[in-house]
């Protein structure tokens, strides 16, 4: 057997008393093959099972006993029958003898192999250690192990007995444990043997060494205390983080039927001058800069190793200082050991009397390394004793790095005591905080759970699963993290449970608000998005680092996120970054999300000029980078999202600023047609304002905008009698069934609701109220207008009466085709024009007014009192008009003011005879709002309870 | 030529402003060799440091300096009594350079000659040298938005009262005038903060005007005093200055905001800063030596099996079980989304059983807000102080979605000495390892049958006697400056200076050992090593290493004689025959002439051939 090859045999005891551990028995164990699997595939392996119910194994043959004892596998290289081996364990009946276990265990290893020494031999033994082994024939227990340890270290073989005890079972007996946990400690008296008590399932999975990595020393020589003594020292690394292993990219390029294809990617790099890109400069032509300010200085490897630092390789003793002097968080990186060099009596006495006295003072020392010859760096750092607890292991140190004067950021922050009161808890508080901090133990001593040293890595655990599962099953989908596993990443309910006074006490003490004033960004905060800010997620050790300093590193400067602030700029820096083939995704998945918090975030669209901002960076990046799918699905999800948030205006602001699905013209690859992507346009044109769709009927007469149209219009004069068809009725489906409108056929006032409702395209109900009949007097109408006039707007438990309260209620609920420009003064005008005919027309020419003045003065004064009137409005109106009427009152899109002069003009050229022709714009006006449908189906003779008297 | 890199995305705009009055050129302190030095110097020493830290950590920051109090007058506004300070071929407020730094720090030398000093608030003159400096430097900070960029305006002074000279109406005005000009230049979003120098009779009074100025009101005054680290400090000693100039070098700036959550209803926010991170010297930019032109790498992926060149491949393969198992990106990132939020407290632990080995890399500290979740800073102040008193840390699980952790979260007390804040309040997170993180090295030479040795009382004793000889008071990890970084930094200024003269940096973490040679120390150390090493150990141990090695080496040399003087080497290499002997033999070669035995067996032969001339 080669040297670093690995003979392992897994004694797994499968008695009653390990049946509720079996489970993750079998998981540690498959993840075990796994690892051999991938890392050391020449490994061998064997299982031995004992106390069940079976008796199967070489011993039992040759000489009788030994029974219980099941060779579940032969000692024989991984594969992954192994693994489905060890997935389905018997549970056993009998009670297990482990130090029969261990004995068939040597039997098999020493028949296999001899006594050679080489390469590892390692017996591993799972078991609950709680019934009493047999007596031996001859001597006592302790003989016995006595003797299979010296045959152990003939052999060079190593025991690691895992103690998995959990709770304990009523009926486990005390005694007998303690009686086994003595024998078992004997071995590691005696041997290379170790033993480990694990107290739950989740320090099980982290028991068992997964994976062998030889140490490598990284400094062998001397610990220099001064000049004149020395002590010879083995310097190893005591943590190395395991990362996740790094996966090739895959190249699908080969065709199906090579089978000797790698499948593998290969990286070409090019080196070409920034100022004049399609010059190619060869790699011996290149020579190294080094960033000083705004200078880059051109040094040659040759002139830089001639003036570099050059330490000599030593580890110096600098002096010893108070423990106290060394806080936790500056140790830097992984931690190293220093040990004595092994077998050297006086270095070992050296280090033992150091780390003894340094404990016993609580003091530690300051060294300063160089690890190797020519290595242009030093550490500072610091050792702490590490004083051993068993006899055969001598003292040693550990080493942490120390940071450099450089490396520190000296931020100043605010004292706690002189926050403000509101920030200080109470007595009453600190004592919940107290007992919380107290009670919620994973500490207690002998107890103590999720210590490092038991805990597996919850991810590589997962990431090994999949791996397993999916060279079974390739479609697999991740596996969920299960319960076990669940324990390192949320707290223990069990704990929780427990506790629950304490936590429910602390919850009680302690009141938490959000703050409403920036509730925007603490959304995303309680959706636990990443922040957007510049200071991005990175990946990898010291991405805290990249992000906050100051470094000249390279990928610090360069953009690897896109933030708030410039996110076109960012897009465009990371989609022209050519050192790695993911940033063009991230950039586009990063861009994704910022268009959607832009649209989604908008507080009446404040955001969508920067969101189409972004949007148009990004159909030209997708463009350049021959992504249209990435643009074109995104776009559609897009408007398909406003228009079920009610954002439609957001699709109007895009069609005004004609972007549309990237075409077969623009990227080859597009889905997209010239002609879809033109009829995309018009598709968002669907939520716009009924009015330029009116236009376009009336003027060309689409057909697609006719059959968009009609159904809402014929609705309109039956809408209680017949369910809506209203094809675009879905958009707004949240109001559909609300909307309430009590109107008079013959009301002005009402009619500027119904044609407001109609330009909106906001589907109602339409409720009749007689005013010639007097039904506005009814008490049922009394309730909802006292004032008795219509219209009145019910829109779900909102009762709103007066036609302008009713229209800017609208214009606020129901954003879509808005019709109040977000100009000022616009929009000045617009309220401008709409009181007028509210205020200052239509009471004084109302039908009780004219009534009352018909009574008090004559008919004839009925008659010149309401043109009188109508006159001076319209005089007005005109004036304020006329300067800016476009094709409608107030530019070329509908607005406000149609809305209250339109109907205006009809009362008062239909009722009254009134004579518009000193009116030249206010007709021009009246005019083109005549021929929209939502006008025409707001007049009076098509309202269901229109009647010819 | 030297290439001049393009301006990048700007962090941070500082103006440092001066006073250059008379009052300033008088004597501060004494240096070290005994030569008097004054308030000026002090500072232009303190900012051409600060500057040198500033290129090496922040070289996309841009800085301007600017005298006011000056006979002469060099800014944009023509305003009298202000001296805005810059090199030829750069403008006032730029990206530090090495020719900046060094005008710089030699200007006293041309001071007084080419810019002069004059006090210039003085009754009867109509001139305010403050009000226009301020001004002069809120127009140098006029680029870049406030949002984007900080502004900062760094004020030094010894005059706590600048318009104690002038009387009446016209003091009224010009305080009135001035205080408003930095309001003004602070509602523009430029922060400026003072770096007030005491005079050796008296302490610098920032009530009498400063307060005022820096927006700092009687409540703040007094109860945010310690925390006016942020804006004020008293400078009693020379070394304070440069402390603190050292703390105000970086703008803090938080790594990212968390939610920690403590219980299933409450989370609170946090902020995350990054206090130690290695800093590395500068990133290489690849320039073509020609024109020293920077280059841009394009890296293109080819299909290793049919040499097309692939574009937007979101696939990954493990090999396992002799097949290629394969992965999107999608399910890998799915992989490492074990928890979904952002830090969960599991428990808490005495703090002994957080062990020295617990380490991956540097920590990350917390410190609570209330910027989202009103509430936050009292439970962390509350926790915090549990955990201090009760000697406890706390275990949470840190879900990043690039890198989830295990990590301990340890409460840190504020530690401040006579320069201000040493350690501020808050709690450190410390990323803990996993199982398979941790290596057994102790286990590895394990004694199996043997009891390892352990030191006597005796040898303890006189370990302890060595402990407290060698004792480093004071220590402080500030102490030490990375000398490979300040080699580094050295050579780059000298070569964009074009100096020939290679700087001598001094090593400072070497060992003192002046300090080693007193004769107690050496006492000590001899005591130790007799107890542990015995009498006669220098000897033994030097025949033993020298010999034992030395001898092997004679061995294999001679060895290696005898059998290459059996082949005849000359003629194997005419035949071209030496490809047919093994390395053994080639090394036989190799080692008898004194040659390295490194290499394939190719190397060896060339390197044969070369020896022999052929």
């Amino acid at each position: 057997m080669a040297r670093n090859k690995e003979a392992l045999l897994l004694l797994i005891d499968v008695s009653p008393s390990m049946h509720n551990l079996l489970t993750e028995v079998e998981r540690v164990c498959s993840m075990l093959i796994e690892k051999k699997l991938i890392y050391s595939k020449s490994d061998e392996v064997g299982v031995i099972l004992f106390g069940t119910d079976e008796t199967n194994n070489d011993l039992t043959k040759e000489v009788g006993g030994y029974e219980h004892i099941v060779v579940l596998q032969q000692i024989k290289v991984v594969d992954e029958d192994t693994i489905e081996t060890l997935q389905k364990l018997p549970r056993g009946t009998s009670p297990g003898d482990f130090l029969d276990a261990i004995v068939v265990g040597m039997d098999m290893l020493i028949k296999k192999f001899g006594p050679t020494n080489k390469g590892k031999k390692r017996l591993c033994l799972l078991t609950s250690a709680q019934y009493r082994i047999k007596e031996p024939y001859e001597g006592t227990k302790e003989d016995q192990i006595d003797m299979i340890s010296a045959q152990m270290n003939a052999n060079g073989m190593k025991l690691e007995c895992i103690i998995v005890r959990g709770k304990l079972t009523g009926d486990a007996n005390r005694r007998i444990m303690d009686e086994n946990d003595l024998l078992l400690n004997r071995f590691s008296k005696k041997s290379c043997a170790k033993t480990i008590y694990v107290e739950s399932p989740t320090s099980l999975l982290g028991a068992i060494r997964t994976r062998n990595i030889s140490p490598v020393t990284i400094f062998r020589g001397d610990l220099e205390l001064s000049p004149r003594m020395k002590i010879k020292v083995w310097v190893y690394k005591k943590t190395s983080e395991e990362r996740f292993p790094r996966l090739k990219k895959y190249s699908d390029k080969a065709p199906p039927t090579d089978r000797f294809a790698t499948h593998e990617v290969k990286v070409d790099y090019e080196y070409r001058r920034v100022d004049d890109p399609s010059k190619v400069v060869p790699p011996e032509q290149r020579i190294k800069g080094y960033r000083y300010g705004p200078q880059v200085i051109p040094i040659s490897s040759a002139e830089w190793d001639a003036v570099k630092f050059k330490p000599e390789r030593s580890v110096k003793l600098l002096g010893f200082t108070d423990s106290s002097n060394i806080l936790r968080h500056y140790y830097m990186r992984d931690v190293n050991i220093f040990i004595a060099e092994p077998g050297n009596t006086r270095a070992i006495l050296a280090v033992s009397a150091l780390a003894r006295a340094m404990q016993d003072m609580n003091k530690v020392a300051i060294l300063r390394c160089v690890w190797r010859h020519g290595q242009g760096n030093v550490v500072v750092g610091v050792l702490t004793p590490n004083v051993s607890h068993r006899d055969n292991i001598p003292d040693s140190f550990y080493f942490n790095v120390l940071p450099f004067a450089e490396d520190i950021r000296e931020f100043q922050f605010p004292s706690f005591k002189y926050l403000p009161s509101s920030c200080q808890p109470n007595a009453q508080q600190q004592k919940a905080a107290d007992s919380l901090v107290k009670m919620l133990d994973l500490g207690s001593p002998g107890k103590e759970v999720l210590q490092p040293d038991l805990t597996p890595n919850p991810i590589l655990e997962r990431f090994y699963c999949f791996l397993e599962l999916k060279s079974k099953q390739p479609d697999a989908t991740v596996p969920l993290l299960d319960n076990t596993l669940k324990l390192i990443t949320e707290p223990d309910p069990e704990l929780l449970s427990q506790n629950k006074s304490f936590i429910d006490e602390f919850s009680k003490q302690f009141e938490l608000m959000e703050n409403i004033k920036i509730k925007k960004s603490s959304r995303r905060l309680w959706r636990e998005k990443p922040s957007g800010s510049n200071e991005g997620e990175g990946a990898g050790d010291v991405s805290d680092a990249q992000a906050v300093e100051s470094t000249k590193n390279e990928s610090a400067v360069k953009v690897d996120k896109i933030g708030d602030l410039t996110p076109v700029q960012d897009f465009e820096a990371m989609m022209s970054r050519r050192d790695s083939t993911e940033w063009v995704n991230k950039a586009i998945k990063d861009m994704k999300n910022i268009i959607f918090d832009l649209v989604e975030n908008s507080y009446e669209g404040d955001t969508y000029q920067k969101a189409v901002e972004c949007l148009i960076a990004f159909r030209k990046g997708c463009i350049l980078e021959q992504e249209p799918k990435q643009f074109n699905d995104f776009l559609r999800h897009l408007c398909k999202f406003c228009r079920k948030k009610d954002l439609s205006s957001f699709c109007e602001f895009l069609t005004s600023k004609q972007i549309t699905l990237i075409t077969k013209t623009e990227a080859v690859d597009s889905d997209a047609t010239e002609e879809e992507a033109r009829s995309f346009l018009v598709k968002i044109d669907h939520i716009r304002r009924s009015k330029v769709v009116g236009r376009l009927e009336a003027t060309t007469s689409l057909p697609r905008a006719s059959v968009l149209l009609l159904p809402i219009f014929s609705n309109s004069c039956a809408m209680d009698s017949r369910p809506h068809q209203d094809t675009s009725g879905s958009f707004f489906s949240s109001s559909s069934d609300k909307l309430q409108l009590y109107s008079y056929w013959q009301s002005s006032c009402s009619w500027r609701v119904r044609f407001a409702l109609n330009l909106k395209r906001l589907p109602y109900e339409y409720k009749a109220v007689n005013l010639s009949k007097g039904e506005q007097f009814s008490p049922e109408f009394e309730r909802l207008n006292p004032l008795h006039f219509v219209p009145v707007l019910v829109d779900g438990d909102l009762v709103v009466s007066d036609s302008f309260a009713i229209l800017l209620y609208l214009e606020e609920k129901y954003p879509q085709n808005a019709l109040l420009p977000v100009d000022a003064k616009c929009r000045a005008v617009n309220l401008q024009a709409a009181s007028i005919v509210t205020s200052s027309m239509q009471p004084l020419h109302m039908l009780s007014v004219l009534k009352y003045i018909e009574e008090k003065v004559g008919p004839e004064e009925r008659q010149s009192w309401a043109e009188y009137h109508i006159g001076k409005g319209f005089a007005a109106l005109e004036k304020l008009l006329k300067d800016f009427a476009g094709r409608y009152a107030t530019g070329d899109e509908i607005c406000m003011a149609d809305v209250f002069l339109a109907p205006q003009i009809s009362v008062a050229v239909m009722r009254f005879k009134f004579d518009m022709s000193k009116f030249p714009t206010l007709c021009r006006i009246y005019e083109a709002n005549k021929v929209l449908p939502a006008f025409q189906a707001s007049l009076p003779e098509r309202q269901p309870d229109a009647s010819i008297d | 030529m030297i290439f001049f890199q393009e301006r990048v995305a700007t962090k941070e705009l500082v103006v440092y402003l001066i006073d250059a009055s008379p009052k300033m050129f008088s004597p501060a302190g004494k240096l070290e060799n005994q030569e008097e030095e004054s308030y000026f110097h002090t500072v232009v020493s303190c900012i051409s440091q600060s500057l040198k830290t500033l290129i090496i950590n922040r070289s996309y920051d841009e800085v301007a300096i600017c005298f006011f109090n000056t006979r002469e007058k060099k800014n944009m506004q023509d305003l009298n009594g202000v001296f805005v300070f810059n090199v030829a071929e750069r403008e006032c407020l730029d990206k530090p350079t090495a020719r900046l730094i060094k005008e710089f720090s030699h200007i006293e030398e041309q001071f007084m000659g080419e810019i002069g000093s004059q006090y210039q608030i003085i009754p009867g003159n109509r001139e305010n040298s403050l009000y226009n400096a301020i001004w002069v430097a809120q127009g140098l900070l006029r680029k870049g938005s406030a949002k984007t960029v900080d502004k900062r305006i760094l004020l030094f002074t010894n005059e706590d009262d600048p318009f104690g000279s002038v009387s009446g109406a016209a003091k009224i005005d010009m305080t009135r005038t001035t205080l408003q000009r930095a309001k003004d230049a602070q509602d523009l979003g430029i922060s400026i903060e003072l770096l007030p120098l005491n005079r050796s009779d008296e302490e610098f009074n920032v009530a009498l005007f400063y307060a005022d100025l820096l927006g700092l009101d009687g409540d703040n005054l007094t109860q945010f005093m310690p925390v006016a680290g942020e804006k004020i400090w008293s400078l009693r000693r020379l070394d304070d200055m440069k402390d603190q100039l050292r703390k105000r070098m970086f703008k803090k700036r938080k790594v990212r905001r968390i939610t920690f959550s403590v219980a299933d209803s409450i989370s609170i926010e946090l902020n995350t800063f990054a206090l130690i991170r290695p800093t590395l010297p500068g990133a290489i930019t690849w320039l073509d030596s020609i024109t020293n032109v920077p280059l841009e790498i394009q890296n293109s992926f080819i299909c290793a099996d049919t040499g097309a060149l692939l574009q937007g491949h979101t696939k990954r393969f493990h090999p396992y079980k002799n097949k290629n198992i394969k992965f999107s990106v999608e399910e890998l990132l799915e992989v490492k989304r074990v928890s979904t939020g952002h830090l969960r407290l599991l428990g808490f632990k005495p703090l002994s059983c957080l062990k020295d080995y617990y380490n991956l890399k540097p920590s990350t500290f917390l410190f609570p807000s209330d910027k989202e979740i009103i509430g936050s800073t009292r439970i962390f102040i509350a926790l915090h102080r549990s955990m201090l008193r009760l000697q406890r840390f706390a275990v949470a699980f840190y879900g990043s979605s690039s890198h989830p952790q295990m990590v301990a979260l340890i409460a840190q007390d504020e530690i401040s000495n006579s320069s201000g804040q040493v350690e501020p309040p808050g709690m450190h997170m410390i990323y803990l390892p996993y199982s398979d993180d941790i290596r057994k090295i102790e286990e590895v030479h394990m004694n199996v049958d043997s009891v390892a040795p352990r030191a006597t009382d005796d040898q303890i004793q006189k370990a302890t006697a060595l402990l407290k000889r060698l004792d480093l008071k004071d220590f402080s990890v500030y102490q030490f400056a990375n000398p490979s970084l300040q080699r580094h930094y050295a050579v780059l200024e000298a070569l964009a200076l074009d100096e020939d003269e290679m700087p001598d940096i001094k090593d400072e973490t070497l060992p003192d050992e002046e300090g080693m040679a007193r004769p107690k120390i050496v006492n000590a150390l001899e005591e130790f090593k007799v107890s542990v090493y015995g009498e006669n150990y220098d000897e033994d141990y030097m025949e033993i290493s020298v010999s034992e090695a030395s001898k092997k080496r004679k061995d294999i040399v001679e060895n290696a004689v005898k059998e290459c003087a059996n082949y005849n080497w000359a003629d194997l290499a005419d035949n071209g025959k030496l490809k047919d002997l093994t390395v053994v033999e080639l090394k036989y070669y190799l080692t008898a002439h004194n040659l390295p035995v490194t290499g394939k067996k190719e190397a060896l032969i060339n390197r044969i051939l070369t020896h022999l001339g052929k």
